[in-house]
Order: C-alpha cells, then sequence, then structure tokens
C-alpha cells in the first residue's frame, strides 16, 4: 500500500466535470481536490474541498489570466503530488502550474473528441506526464496512449 | 415527461424552437427545457435558463425521454439514469459551437447504440412525432463509472508514478496461420452464393437491384466485397451465384463481369436460376451440385446480402480433421453468413421439397454422429435487409478499411467529407451516373445511378434508387424513394407542393 498522497482533479462544468467524477475511483483513497468553473458541484464531491476558478475561453484573454492566477493561488496553498485532468482551459493552466511545483500531471483527452485530440489537448500533450484517450483509434506512438474510457 | 437540455454554455434556440412549435401543433404540456442565456425563449413550453446540479437530476428522473445538444455532460447524466436520449449536434457553421465535434461525436456514440442522432430540424420533426409509438423503447443504460482499464492505469499511476505496458485493443481477431501452409490439402474451392430469397425485402424493391449488387462504397458492391474475401483464401474458386428472379439476371451479370475483371486470377463466377422454388438453402445447393466445377472441392455457402466477415482463415482447417461442417460464426456464437460443407454432406437432401441448410442440413448431419464446428470469423454479422441496415452496413465497411490513424486518408477513401467542406456529411455514396446538384445536402444516404438531385434538396439517411428526380428544395429523411414507392410519392409530392404555394400566398 502506497503512502496517501495529495491529487488535484481538475475540469470545467459541464461534460468535462462529469467524466472526471467518473474516474473517481481511481483516487479515491487518496486525498482528493477538486477545481472546478461552475459552483454547486460542492456536494457531489464533499467531503473533498471544491475550488472554483474563473470560467475562460481562449478568446478572453482577461478572463483566462484571472483563471490563471486563481489556479496559481491554489496551486501555492495545495501543493498536489498529482494533478489530473479532463480539460479545457483550467485543466491545461493546473498541468502547467502543477509542473512547476513537482506533480505529476494525467489528461485524459475528453471522449467528446472522437476525430482529432482537442486543442487544450494538443497544448498540454507535450507537458502530461500520462496522456490518454478514450478512443483507441487516436492513440499512436509519440502521441496519446489509449487505455479504457469513461463509457 | 420530454426534458430538454442544451447544456452550460450558449443557447440552442435551432433546437428550443422546433420543439416550441411542436408542443404548440401538438398541444403537449409535458416539456420542460433548459434553453441557456437565451433572448427568445420558448413560449409554449416551461423553461429555465440554467439548472443546478440538483434540479438537472431531479429533471432527468422525471423524463421518459431526453432531448439535448450533443454535449457529454448531459448524454452521460442521461445515460447513467438509463433514459432514452435524442441528441441534435450543434454546427459551427451557425455558430452554435467552436467545432463540429459534437456531430462526430454524436454519431460515434450512435454507433454503438447509445443515443439517437438527429442532424437538424428537419430530422427532429419526425422523430418528435414518432415519441408517442416508440416510449416503451429500451435505452441504454451504463454503469456508475468509467471502464475498469481505465480507472486501474490511472491508480496505478498515481501510485507508481508509471503505467506498464499497454493495453490490448482488440482490433482484429486473433491472427492464425496463413492458409496456403496450412490447409495445404484443398486446392479448390466450390462457392454457391445465394443471391435471391423467397420474399424479397422492401430494400430490394425499392433499390430495384439485387441487394448483391448495391455499392458500399463508390468503388464497391457487396458482391465485390465478396469476392475481394473470397481471394484471401488463394485457391481455384468457381462461384455460383444463384437467383431466383430473371429480372436480376441482366445487373447481376454487368456487376459479375466488373467484380472479375477487377480482380486477376480471382474467382470465376457464373450466375444460375434457382432450378426449383421453394427449394430451400440446402435444396438449391444440392440441385445445383451437377453444375459444380469442382465437384469434390470443399463448398462454401454464403449470403450474399450480407457483408463479409473480417476473416477467412481457419474456415478450412477444421475439414483437414474430420469436420464435415464448418460454420463461420460471430464472436458471439451467431451465424456470420457463411458455412463450408464437404460435398458428400449435400446427399442427405432429400429430392423434393424444401431443405433448409441451417434448420435441417446441419442438424440432420449432427444426428448422425458427424461433426459440425463452428469457426470464429467476425465480431458481428450485418445482413442487408432494410434501409437502416444498409446503411449500417456501408459505415462498418468505412471503418473496416479506413486507416485509423489519418482522417485525412480516411475521408478519401471512403468518400467521407467533413462538415464545412461541402454539404455532404457522414457516409454518402453517389454512384457514378447520379446527378446530384452541389448544393443539395446529403447526409448518411445512397445515390443510385440515374437518379437526380436539384439544389436544396436535403436527403438525410435515405435511399434514392435510380430514375427517380428529387425536386428542388425537396427534404427525404429515413426513407427510400424508388421501385414501387414510386408513385406513392408522386401523390404526396403533389400534396406537399400545395401546401407550399399556400404558405406562400399567406406571407
Amino acid at each position: 500500500m502506497s503512502a496517501k498522497k495529495r491529487v488535484l482533479a481538475v475540469a470545467s462544468g459541464g461534460g468535462h466535470w462529469v467524466q472526471l467524477l467518473r474516474m473517481s475511483p481511481a483516487f479515491a483513497e487518496h486525498e482528493v481536490i477538486y477545481v472546478t468553473t461552475i459552483k454547486g458541484y460542492e456536494d457531489e464531491v464533499a467531503p473533498s474541498r471544491l475550488h472554483v476558478v474563473h470560467d475562460a475561453s481562449r478568446w478572453d484573454k482577461i478572463g483566462l489570466l484571472r483563471m490563471f492566477l486563481r489556479m496559481a493561488w491554489i496551486m501555492l496553498c495545495e501543493r498536489p503530488h498529482i494533478v489530473i485532468t479532463t480539460g479545457a482551459a483550467p485543466g491545461y493552466f493546473a498541468l502547467r502550474l502543477g509542473k512547476l511545483f513537482g506533480a505529476k500531471s494525467i489528461w485524459v483527452d475528453s471522449i467528446a473528441n472522437v476525430d482529432e485530440l482537442s486543442m487544450s489537448g494538443r497544448l498540454a500533450s507535450k507537458h502530461a506526464d500520462l496522456f490518454l484517450t478514450q478512443w483507441s483509434d487516436l492513440a499512436c506512438d509519440g502521441g496519446p496512449e489509449f487505455r479504457g474510457s469513461v463509457l | 415527461m420530454i426534458f430538454v437540455a442544451v447544456g452550460t454554455q450558449l443557447p440552442f434556440n435551432r433546437m428550443v424552437d422546433t420543439i416550441d412549435r411542436w408542443a404548440k401543433a401538438n398541444g403537449r404540456k409535458d416539456i420542460f427545457a433548459q434553453v441557456g442565456d437565451t433572448e427568445t425563449p420558448p413560449r409554449f413550453i416551461e423553461w429555465a435558463k440554467f439548472l443546478t446540479p440538483e434540479e438537472f437530476e431531479e429533471r432527468l428522473d422525471q423524463a421518459e425521454v431526453v432531448i439535448a445538444h450533443a454535449g457529454m455532460g448531459t448524454i452521460l447524466g442521461a445515460l447513467l439514469k438509463g433514459k432514452r436520449i435524442i441528441v441534435m449536434p450543434r454546427l459551427a457553421r451557425l455558430h452554435e459551437q467552436r467545432n463540429d465535434h459534437q456531430t462526430a461525436t454524436a454519431q460515434r456514440l450512435s454507433e454503438r447504440g447509445l443515443v439517437d442522432v438527429v442532424l437538424d430540424e428537419a430530422e427532429l420533426e419526425p422523430v418528435l412525432d414518432s415519441l408517442e409509438n416508440t416510449d416503451t423503447k429500451t435505452a441504454a443504460c451504463i454503469s456508475k463509472y468509467a471502464t475498469p482499464e481505465l480507472i486501474g492505469a490511472i491508480e496505478t499511476f498515481i501510485n507508481n508514478g508509471n503505467v506498464s505496458g499497454t493495453l490490448d485493443v482488440p482490433r482484429a481477431l486473433p491472427s492464425r496461420p496463413a492458409y496456403p501452409i496450412r490447409a495445404a490439402g484443398v486446392d479448390t474451392l466450390q462457392v454457391v452464393m445465394l443471391a435471391g430469397a423467397i420474399r424479397p425485402s422492401p430494400l430490394r424493391q425499392a433499390a430495384m437491384r439485387p441487394l448483391a449488387t448495391l455499392p458500399l462504397d463508390e468503388h464497391t458492391t457487396v458482391l465485390d466485397a465478396w469476392m475481394q474475401w473470397l481471394g484471401q483464401f488463394q485457391r481455384d474458386t468457381d462461384v455460383l451465384l444463384v437467383i431466383n428472379q430473371e429480372a436480376d439476371l441482366e445487373r447481376l451479370e454487368a456487376c459479375a463481369a466488373q467484380a472479375m475483371q477487377r480482380m486477376e486470377d480471382g474467382p470465376h463466377v457464373r450466375i444460375v436460376r434457382d432450378p426449383v422454388d421453394w427449394r430451400g438453402s440446402a435444396g438449391v445447393v444440392a440441385d445445383l451440385r451437377e453444375t459444380f466445377a469442382f465437384p469434390d472441392a470443399p463448398v462454401v455457402v454464403i449470403e450474399s446480402s450480407c457483408l463479409p466477415p473480417l476473416d477467412y482463415r481457419g474456415l478450412l482447417d477444421p475439414l483437414l480433421g474430420d469436420a464435415e461442417v464448418v460454420i463461420g460464426a460471430t464472436v458471439d456464437c451467431a451465424p456470420a453468413g457463411v458455412c463450408v460443407l464437404q460435398p458428400k454432406t449435400l446427399d442427405v437432401v432429400p429430392d423434393i421439397g424444401y431443405f433448409d441448410l441451417k434448420e435441417q442440413l446441419i442438424p440432420s448431419i449432427r444426428k448422425r454422429g458427424q461433426r459440425v464446428c463452428s469457426v470464429e470469423v467476425t465480431d458481428c454479422l450485418t445482413r442487408i435487409r432494410t434501409l437502416e441496415s444498409y446503411i449500417t452496413a456501408i459505415q462498418r465497411w468505412a471503418m473496416r478499411y479506413a486507416p485509423p490513424k489519418s482522417m485525412g486518408l480516411h475521408h478519401q477513401a471512403t468518400g467521407r467529407t467533413v462538415l464545412d467542406r461541402g454539404p455532404r456529411l457522414g457516409t454518402c455514396i453517389i454512384e457514378a451516373g447520379a446527378e446530384v446538384s452541389s448544393d443539395a445536402v446529403v447526409h448518411d444516404s445512397i445515390i443510385l445511378e440515374g437518379a437526380s438531385v436539384h439544389s436544396g434538396a436535403v436527403i438525410s439517411r435515405s435511399l434514392v434508387a435510380s430514375g427517380v428526380l428529387v425536386q428542388a428544395n425537396e427534404r427525404i429523411v429515413r426513407r427510400t424513394v424508388g421501385g414501387n414507392d414510386q408513385a406513392r410519392r408522386k401523390i404526396e409530392h403533389a400534396g406537399r407542393s400545395g401546401n407550399r404555394e399556400q404558405k406562400v400566398a399567406v406571407s
């Protein structure tokens, strides 16, 4: 039995969040801290902590900056060992920031991306320690691995 | 109760308004819609802009059917509760989403039988109308969590910092030794391909040609696919193509000639008329024995209105042992549309009367204590019988031969085109000799040679047969047009154009 680790589980609200929760048994025995963009998910993950960051898309630069700063603050406070995310923008930031703080990172690309990886997934691919796709035909050498899906 | 949901991001008025209009027209009061931050909320149904997670759960619980954009959050939510879900993908060109991933996601999930897809408002309306009749339809249900493989991989990574090995993905059946070595005792094959049916299917009637001559992609007919499959055995092969309608002869002849021309050293095809009616599949094969080019060779019996199985290896091996019959099977032990007999087993077949292969010949061989064995050759049988099964066959065929990692090639190889490059969606086949206007929308449909489709027409999940003329701006959704259908259609069309004139007059 390995030591209990702090896992930061990050996903934007909606589909990414639902997919993240479907993987929750994988980190149930560790200390999990959730980060999302929508308030109101607290009850679903209680007693784990939940942080809310500002939601922004890739065109909203100021929103992205706010999200980034908030994520940096969360990272400082929580100091996770592992960052796991399904996307999108908050996941990318968490993954990059997590690296700075020495966390190992897992990117599980959304099951909605059936023909190609998401934009945030492509950006994150270089930096994730474990990079997974949920469609076997997207897996390739030097790219994402396929190890099952949320469905 | 019908629950409509558009997700947390943008509104989706194209879908909500259609449902709103339909609710008004049908007097439905039992619809609730989550509509997003829209300026024009629906007028005839209950709605809310957003729902809290608890409210969302509650609405899902009350719903019999969920109609939603193709977002994963809503889809997973509905599936988890075992609710039937109909999804309509958002389109990038209408600025409903950043890209067209929803269309692709919806199609992939619908291939797995998890969701029903409607591509636009025109498709949504008939589905809404049919809800009453299909509410007993059982919906797909999924487990609460991700697959054990995914959870296991993440768990291992968290604990150990890495994941070793790779996951075996069953892409193809396990490989067996290649034929030329194993079944060295078998030099020739006698093939009987059954291309007729006692009662022609509606698809056959509408298409006005034998099912074996229908295209699977722009270059391949069902018959071609079978010839390629037989070619893999690398044996001298004589193919008897059995028809039971004289009318089929001409087209099958042309199709067979083309298939033989394409394959050098490929099987040789002869077309024969089913000698006696009501003889049954084994009866037909036995009656044709005199015409066999290789009377001592194993007899391969094929149902030509199926997609050929994925594999061919292993089918002949048991004959070298003591097996008399080898049945090609799917992984779940259903017949795969092909079986191989030792010619002497046909002695069992009586000279007159109906004698079926699967239900009479095989059981009687077993009763005599002779060995019958089955070999897995495919994941599932795709039988072409209805329009839906034909479209499924085309999609499976496209997937089978698509190079998995290069979408560019995939489009080229299968005639698939992506949304924003032109109005051809999904897997479409437009046969050479069909005239289709460049601004007609064609989606998952088949346009046979000699059909013409005028500008502005929308054809979705349908088959348009030879000689059919689709008028400008006409909509054909989930239908076969052609054959016996034509006369009826003319009447329908006259009625509809009358309506359109009325509308113009009013506006």
